[in-house]
């Protein structure tokens, strides 16, 4: 498909030195994003999909935490050979960000609309007053009511919903090519996380952002994606367009999940499936697949070799990290 | 058996080391000292420290022993810093869970009265008074325990209202507990860590105070030994006998010093969730 | 009339928190209404699920009805007794037949006690206080059984809570809830904090237990598929009110309130077809502030439908059918029969 690349991250590895030992929060991951896409990146809490979100961008903090290895190639460029002056002119302009908790991501003492002035003076060198009617339109565009007068709110006179609307002005302000949300909804209530995930689609589709979703939830990746990678102890067990993950899962990690939730719009007199166990600590991996002592189709090599991801039919865009699918890779 | 925790780390063995070395030095001291500590020699004014003459570090303007001063200082020392901490705590830690496991009313109240006490600096605290209770030891023990009724009522205060709010207080509850049992089993073993580290850092402050006070005229009257009044009385001849309050002074930093790695080891040995992890 | 089926029935609660202000001298600056009129029963071996926006007055439902708060008016029964009238040493008897699982594993048990412990606790208070008698053997053993039953293993009885994961915490919490052999568990969102693969280890064996121990349930969780699941009867909550019930099937097929309606297509759904199907009512703003007095329906200004009636007057439930209550004027007009 002639589908534009705008972020290909290859091989990234990222550990933490910890007192008990390395914890290999991301281990040789590998995606693609595409201009326009979003793509949903989803995984239980602990399994490193924040920590590759900060990899991507530089953000983790040494020590504990290293990249030891991969590229993350934006604009043929590097960002892990950048240096801090150049990624700190991408981080904002190009690739913004949105977090999880909006009270601590905006300054408690500096009014909202200054807050989000400041990225657009800092980025756009607008001037002070270009910059506070700026950040009133966006406001208005955000749906906050009486934007003119709660532009000199502060944060805390601001709801959970509209401080995270804020931080997403914020990150839209400059017109990114991408847009990173780390659980952007995780904290809000749902009818919130509606509205918020609304205004999420409808701004990156305005203005073609790429997004990259960061959730645990299957549901928000249901309703915002086009495709997914599945997460588990920091390896990308699976990749799919978000049809063939949802109608035809491959990975029995994948699968168990699907079914381990609660649907709404199902009847479910009988038990849950559930995968049993916990996910692994990631300071000593088996050497193994990381899913086999939880795994129900568990084989011999999956106890002492760790699966490569194989294609599907060929195709890169479809993987599946499991020793049950390899024929699959081979006749493709 | 397990080796007791204390003794896989490292800071608090360090901390007790110290301790212990001045515990026995004080139970030395109390059948034995290498001379009189106020026996007064002319002949031998301001002599450096010397193997030579038995006075090891040396002796004073009236040519006491250093040594036996220090020995004999250490366990005036060491006993106010104690008595004095123990003081405060059982007055303040009182205060402080009544405050905060009572809420409201009581609470402001004596909280109020805690931030009145607090807002004095403890040196002029003290020296307040003692000048109203008059100068002597037992005296300095009131003062500085005075001094830290305030600190731990806060600490505790803090702890149990931090803790007043976790879920496991509300289960205890449905389960028919009563205050009494919450406060003991659960309310004050998790606002042990906090206090701990008041108390070792309150042993430590005690012997500067203490030592403060001394130094001042306001403690410790000499000529009973006390290692601030021995640094107060080498201030005239410091410049020519640095040894007169090199060596006290020294005393109070390896003892201050001792207090806080073992305040600092407590905690993390008491903290359970820092047991067990390999 | 006295139902002898009602387990539990609650008249009408209210539980109003005063707003102080000033340091010294304290003056009441108003009032939160977290809980500001409900009133639901349970019968025996249902289990209701109690949903709706944090903030709504759930966990202040529950505790009120656990009598771990009080309450400003309003009247709770159980088993028909009514729990405001009873002495304290009535009510510690009383406690035994009702326990709570909390939300939280991580604050809900203490960080300085063993988890055989825990779950042993309410025995031995019970035992103390000379309630129950219980040999120490047999606690040991009622203990072990229980972690058992709960999926714990019996090497980990004396493991403090942080060597466990956030779902054996949660196991540990309700081993400790099934203890004292309740009649009923209160469940403020007990899986809330979990992951989803570990949400629904614990739904399951929450289910088994119910049919097992034949236990009643009042389930609160604010993720409305959990609650359909687990639970036969749902009561939508908004600002201290229940603005409707039914049991869950009725409820998702045929949600009549309007905040109903907007919970439920907000929630997202794991199916991406039917996501990109349906039409999504996004309803505008926030919550307003329980502290606010106002007249009026508590949903008149996030309401799509609202009418000049919601503004003055505020609905009360009324039955559409038996099994099925809403509190809402479009249902209740003059000009419409019920
Ligand atoms: N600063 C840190 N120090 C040590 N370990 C860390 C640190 N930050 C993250 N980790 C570990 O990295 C793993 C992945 O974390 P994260 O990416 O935050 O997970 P999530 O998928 O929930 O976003 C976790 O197991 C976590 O314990
Ligand atoms: N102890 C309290 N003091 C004052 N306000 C409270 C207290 N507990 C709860 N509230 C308020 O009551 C309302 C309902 O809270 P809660 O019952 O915890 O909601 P939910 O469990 O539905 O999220 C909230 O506005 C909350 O701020
Ligand atoms: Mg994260
Ligand atoms: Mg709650």
């Amino acid at each position: 498909m002639g589908k534009e690349i705008i972020l290909h991250v290859e091989g990234l590895r990222t550990e933490f030195q910890t007192e008990r030992g390395i914890v290999q929060a991301v281990n040789n991951v590998s995606f693609v994003l595409h201009r326009g896409e979003t793509l949903g990146i989803v995984g239980e809490s602990g399994c490193g999909k924040s920590v590759t979100n900060f990899s991507i961008l530089k953000l983790v903090q040494y020590p504990p935490g290293r990249i030891t290895d991969g590229t993350v190639l934006y604009n043929e460029k590097d960002l892990l050979q950048c240096s801090e002056d150049e990624i700190r002119t991408i981080r904002g302009k190009h690739i913004a960000m949105i977090f999880q908790d909006p009270l601590t991501s905006l300054n408690p003492v500096i009014k909202i609309w200054v807050q989000i002035a400041e990225a657009l003076r800092l980025h756009q060198g607008m001037s002070k007053k270009d910059a506070k009617a700026k950040a009133i339109e966006l406001l208005k565009l955000i749906g906050i009511p009486d934007a003119e007068q709660r532009a000199d709110n502060y944060p805390h006179q601001f709801s959970g919903g509209m401080r995270q609307r804020v931080m997403i002005a914020m990150a839209l302000s400059c017109n990114p090519d991408i847009l990173i949300a780390d659980e952007p909804t995780t904290a809000l209530d749902v009818t919130i996380q509606a509205q918020i995930l609304e205004i999420i689609k409808n701004l990156s589709q305005e203005h073609k952002t790429s997004v990259i979703m960061i959730t645990h939830d299957l549901g928000v990746v249901a309703e915002m994606c086009d495709a997914v990678c599945v997460m588990y102890a920091g390896r990308i067990v699976e990749r799919a367009t978000i049809d063939e993950l949802f109608y035809d899962p491959k990975h029995p990690y994948t699968i168990g999940l699907l079914n381990s939730i609660p649907r709404i719009d199902q009847d479910s007199e009988e038990h849950l499936h559930s995968i049993l166990g916990a996910p692994p600590d990631l300071i000593d991996l088996p050497i193994g697949c990381p899913f086999q002592p939880r795994c129900t189709h568990a084989m011999e090599i999956c106890a002492y070799k760790s699966p490569p991801e194989f294609s599907m039919g060929g195709d890169e865009s479809r993987t599946v990290a499991c020793w049950l699918h390899e024929k699959e890779h081979a006749h493709g | 058996m397990e080796k007791p925790r204390i003794l896989k780390n490292g800071i608090a063995i360090m901390g007790l080391v110290i301790i212990l070395l001045y515990i026995i030095m004080i139970i030395v001291s109390s059948f034995w000292l290498p001379f009189d500590p106020s026996e007064m020699d002319v002949k031998h004014v301001l002599e450096s420290p010397s193997f030579g003459t038995g006075h090891f570090f040396g002796t004073d303007e009236f040519g006491r022993d250093v040594l036996s001063r220090i020995m004999k200082g250490s366990s005036v020392s060491l006993i106010i810093s104690i008595s004095a901490t123990a003081l405060g705590a059982v007055f303040g830690i009182m205060m402080g869970i009544w405050a905060g496991f009572l809420g409201g009313r009581w609470d402001n109240f004596i909280m109020r009265i805690a931030d009145i006490m607090f807002s004095f600096p403890s040196l002029l605290m003290a020296i307040f008074v003692m000048a109203v209770l008059g100068e002597n030891t037992y005296n300095v023990i009131i003062a500085i325990g005075i001094i830290y009724i305030p600190q731990f009522a806060r600490i505790s205060r803090g702890a149990i209202l931090s803790l007043k709010s976790n879920e496991f207080i509300r289960a205890a509850r449905s389960n028919g507990a009563g205050n009494i049992y919450i406060l003991f089993r659960h309310l004050l073993p998790n606002s042990m860590p906090p206090i701990i580290v008041q108390v070792s850092l309150s042993l430590s402050v005690a012997i500067l105070l203490e030592s403060s006070l001394s130094f001042l005229g306001l403690g410790v009257q000499p000529p009973e030994p006390s290692w601030g009044n021995m640094l107060s009385s080498a201030r005239k001849v410091m410049m020519i006998a640095p040894w007169t309050a090199i060596y006290p002074g020294l005393a109070i930093i390896t003892l201050v010093l001792g207090f806080n790695l073992l305040g600092d080891g407590l905690r993390d040995i008491l903290d359970p969730r820092l047991r067990n992890v390999s | 009339m006295v139902n002898t089926d009602i387990l539990l029935d609650v008249q009408n609660l209210k539980v109003h928190f005063p707003i102080e202000k000033g340091i010294i001298f304290k003056r009441n600056a108003g009032w939160i209404r977290a809980v500001d009129g409900v009133s639901f029963s349970i019968r025996k071996g249902e289990s209701l699920g109690l949903v709706g926006e944090s903030g709504c007055g759930k966990s202040t439902t529950a505790m009120t009805v656990a009598q771990l708060q009080a309450s400003t008016a309003g009247k709770v029964f159980f088993e028909g007794r009514d729990l405001s009238l009873i002495t304290p040493k009535e009510l510690r008897r009383e406690r035994m037949n009702f326990q709570i699982v909390f939300q939280d594993p991580y604050s809900s048990l203490n960080p300085r006690m063993r988890a055989g412990d825990i779950i042993a606790e309410p025995l031995r208070i019970y035992a103390r206080k000379k309630i129950i008698s219980i040999s120490k053997k047999e606690v040991l053993e009622k203990t072990a059984s229980l972690m058992d039953r709960c999926g714990l293993p019996s090497s980990s009885a004396d493991r403090y809570p942080h060597e466990f994961s956030g779902g054996q915490r949660q196991r540990i919490g309700i081993a400790r809830a099934l203890s004292l052999g309740p009649k009923m568990i209160i469940a403020d969102e007990p899986v809330s904090a979990l992951d989803v693969s570990i949400q629904s280890q614990i739904l399951n064996l929450l289910k088994d237990l119910q049919q097992e121990l034949d236990l009643t349930f009042l389930f609160i969780a604010h993720d409305l598929a959990v609650v359909e699941y687990f639970c036969s009867r749902i009561a939508v909550m908004y600002l201290g009110h229940i603005v409707e019930t039914a049991d869950s099937k009725t409820l998702y097929n045929q949600p009549i309130h309007p905040y109903t309606r907007a919970l439920f297509s907000a929630v997202p759904l794991s199916d991406p077809r039917s996501a990109r199907k349906r039409k999504r009512i996004i309803l505008e703003g926030d919550v307003p502030s329980p502290s606010v007095v106002r007249a009026g329906c508590p949903f008149m200004d996030r309401c799509p439908d609202v009418m000049e009636r919601c503004k003055v007057e505020t609905p009360t439930l009324s039955n559409l059918d038996k099994n099925h209550q809403v509190a809402c004027f479009l249902y209740d007009s003059p000009g419409k029969e019920r």
